[in-house]
């Protein structure tokens, strides 16, 4: 699988050689989105990563895990992912803020640093996008739609951390 | 989300402040420090990506890739008329090849153009429980903080794991 993503970018580059399509002008285009995005993101970022070290240093981190902990072991999630798994729904931003303290804190590969991995990469902010989708629609009681995606992505976060059990 | 960053702020500030009045400032400042420092990682996992998603679309194969799912979508949103079936294609397409950016606009207009309340929930069910293919700020976010095991190939098994979970309990639970 580590040849996956060079394959996809040599064939994408190879692509816009086919297509004709310009590459410097696609860069130019994407990098100056990416800009926009990350400038955009920094005060979501902030507010959420000066929580996560106003956590940290109240102890109320390690209070809230050991209150979970029964719970977490009993479903074979790691008690460290509360904070990320109560967050992710709600935003990406900080979802992604939690995500990369995850990685500080105990390292990438470790247990914990993959299922987070795998979680957020198959997991959405799910209370966002039935808000902004609902939005344009004049559905009524669309909390059948926040329950079925709440149900699934748990169920998708236990299986996710048995899987990240067989990577070694 | 207020209420939780409210609680998380208040509490927390209370604790310390009990605890060591000192360590409340410099928890603010270290906050602040690691978004900053955080900043650089996070613009060139963007900033690698988004070029790559814009090829997708100017070389059509977004498009094509919505092609091949309109079989599926007639299956998944019975009785639509054409304009939200193309509107849907973009949309699954957008979100299998983690364009975020594309997915939203086609998304919301095919929120617009669809008739069916239950179709329009499951669309909603399946935006929420992520379509995309390859996680690619996970992974770039990962690469820089040295990570080397693969997590693409699970990453995959419980998004399409969550997606069928979905599916089923709309098509189960919600009547149209």
């Amino acid at each position: 699988m580590s040849y996956l993503i060079p394959i996809v970018l040599i064939s994408t580059f190879t692509i816009s050689v086919i297509k004709k399509i310009n590459l410097f002008d696609s860069l130019v285009e994407g990098i100056s989105e990416a800009v926009k995005l990350t400038i955009q993101l920094i005060p979501y970022l902030c507010a959420v990563f000066i929580a996560i070290e106003l956590l940290r240093v109240s102890g109320a981190s390690e209070l809230i895990a050991k209150v979970v902990s029964p719970i977490f072991t009993y479903l074979g999630i790691p008690k460290e992912l509360i904070e990320l798994l109560v967050i992710r729904p709600l935003s990406g931003s900080g979802s992604i803020a939690m995500l990369e303290n995850i990685y500080k804190t105990y390292g990438a590969d470790s247990y914990v640093g993959l299922c987070a991995s795998v979680i957020m990469g198959s997991t959405e902010t799910i209370f966002y996008v039935s808000a902004v989708y609902f939005s344009v629609t004049e559905d009524k009681k669309t909390g059948v739609a926040v329950a079925i995606s709440l149900i699934a992505t748990f169920i998708g976060a236990v299986v996710a951390c048995a899987l990240c059990r067989f990577i070694t | 989300m207020n209420f939780l960053l409210l609680a998380i702020y208040l509490c927390a500030t209370v604790l310390i402040t009990l605890e060591s009045p000192t360590a409340l400032l410099p928890a603010y400042m270290d906050g602040g420090k690691n978004t900053i420092a955080f900043i650089p990682t996070l613009f060139t996992v963007y900033a690698t990506w988004i070029p790559i998603t814009k090829i997708f679309e100017k070389s059509g194969i977004s498009r094509k890739v919505g092609k091949l799912l309109t079989p599926i979508n007639k299956r998944l949103f019975p009785d639509e008329n054409n304009n939200a079936y193309s509107h849907l294609s973009l949309n699954l397409s957008a979100n299998l090849l983690g364009m975020g950016g594309a997915a939203t606009p086609s998304g919301l207009d095919a929120m617009k153009s669809m008739t069916n309340k239950k179709n329009r929930i499951m669309l909603v069910v399946l935006n929420s429980t992520s379509l995309q293919l390859i996680p690619t700020t996970v992974i770039g976010l990962r690469a820089n903080a040295g990570g080397i095991k693969d997590v693409i190939l699970p990453s995959l098994i419980a998004t399409v794991l969550t997606t069928i979970i979905a599916v089923v309990l709309v098509k189960v639970f919600v009547k149209s």
